[in-house]
């Protein structure tokens, strides 16, 4: 399993897969997921300003790994929440992080 | 008996430090019918911090112009009227407070949690066909009272924080018993003062109780604050979430899915509108 790494423009290099939609302002799709960055976009993306993006991680991440930050997730939101969980609408939202957090750790 | 409270509150307002000299003309300009864009300029000009900090902002990937901007002529033709007046009234309050104060207060926590509600709100307007630059600049300021309360009544805003941490309860709730009012109304009645454009005032008083009368920019501030919280950018005083109003989802036309799909955004914006914080740096 791999996941998604927040890293800056300079970072990235020629060979990395992106894995999440880069957007302009405007929400307009610049570059969708998992389109792999080759030099001339990486240029290009200098170009038009853009600084930071999501990609792949090259690691894959062990299960003991992943179970950690599974676990970070939910302790964090659990915390979090604490005084609200009789609310549905919290429950829901709280439902919707999760599986937010848990979608960077496929 | 605390130094604030409701019966001396405006008069305590009056006593505070203004916004600088040009910001506060900059305000009063922006709210005119006869506003120029070459009038705004000539103003802006007149305080080189804030023109640097707009070209800044200008270049920055935030608003993701393909070419370099070099002068402040360019950034206006570019921004346009409306969203330079929200950029300015954004530079002009944090200047005021600026993010590395040491006071027991951390501010860069704070800034970074007004920049997240800023952000949450912006892309949610977009979706919901709403102004997307004063949703911002709401988002932003939405919390200013705590601000306020930090810098200019620190001995009341400590017995407010002990309050909180011995009764494990929302800020708002320990300013209100402490003190008799919070943030929202402090906040409000600060940037009336300061001559704040309406929608963002009604946004910072309004985001914990939303009115009866549909108010887009308050409902909006409420549901951007509490996501903001959700996905644990910065800190603005609270470890804990308050109740989300579902009548300003259903107000604004938001759902589950609609939200959820604007989370990816939200973080990548979030991370480029942190050049609002940078101090003189310079910018490529």
């Amino acid at each position: 399993m791999k996941d998604k790494q927040h890293i800056e423009l300079k970072q990235a290099s020629p060979g990395m897969t992106l894995a999440q939609d880069l957007l302009d302002i405007e929400g307009h799709c610049l570059i969708t997921t998992g389109t792999l960055l080759t030099e001339n976009k990486l240029a290009c993306l200098q170009r038009r300003g853009i600084r930071n993006l999501v990609v792949w991680g090259a690691e894959a991440l062990s299960p003991q790994e992943i179970a950690t930050r599974r676990s970070a997730a939910q302790t964090q939101l659990n915390r979090r929440f604490r005084q609200v969980e009789q609310e549905p609408t919290m429950q829901e939202l709280k439902a919707m992080l999760l599986a937010h957090r848990l979608e960077d750790l496929e | 008996m605390p130094i604030l409270n409701l019966n001396n509150l405006d008069q305590k307002i009056r006593q505070l430090p203004s916004l600088s000299v040009v910001v506060t003309r900059l305000l009063e300009l922006l709210g005119r019918e006869d506003l120029t864009m070459a009038g705004l300029m000539s103003m802006v000009g007149e305080d080189q911090a804030l023109a640097a900090r707009i070209l800044q902002i200008a270049n920055s990937p935030f608003y993701g112009f393909s070419r370099h901007i070099g002068s402040l002529q360019d950034a206006g033709t570019l921004l346009g009227i409306h969203t330079l007046g929200n950029i300015i009234t954004a530079a002009g309050v944090i200047g005021h407070f600026p993010p590395n104060n040491n006071d027991g207060f951390d501010r860069l926590s704070f800034w970074q949690h007004a920049i997240g509600v800023g952000t949450c709100a912006r892309v949610l307007a977009r979706h919901g066909g709403l102004d997307a630059e004063i949703a911002f600049t709401a988002g932003l300021l939405h919390d200013m009272g705590k601000l306020v309360l930090a810098s200019y009544f620190a001995t009341d805003f400590a017995a407010v924080l002990t309050w909180r941490d011995e009764h494990d309860c929302l800020l708002r709730d320990a300013e209100q018993t402490v003190l008799g009012l919070d943030h929202t109304v402090l906040g409000a009645r600060v940037a009336r003062h300061w001559r704040l454009p309406e929608p963002v005032v009604n946004a910072i008083e309004h985001h914990h109780n939303l009115p009866e009368v549909g108010m887009p920019l308050s409902e909006l501030v409420h549901v951007a604050d509490i996501l903001a919280r959700g996905l644990d950018i910065g800190h603005g005083g609270d470890d804990l979430i308050p109740v989300l109003q579902t009548r300003a989802l259903q107000r604004l036309g938001l759902n589950w899915q609609t939200i959820r799909a604007c989370l990816g955004e939200i973080e990548s914006l979030n991370a480029a509108a942190g050049v609002l914080l940078n101090q003189g740096k310079e910018q490529r």
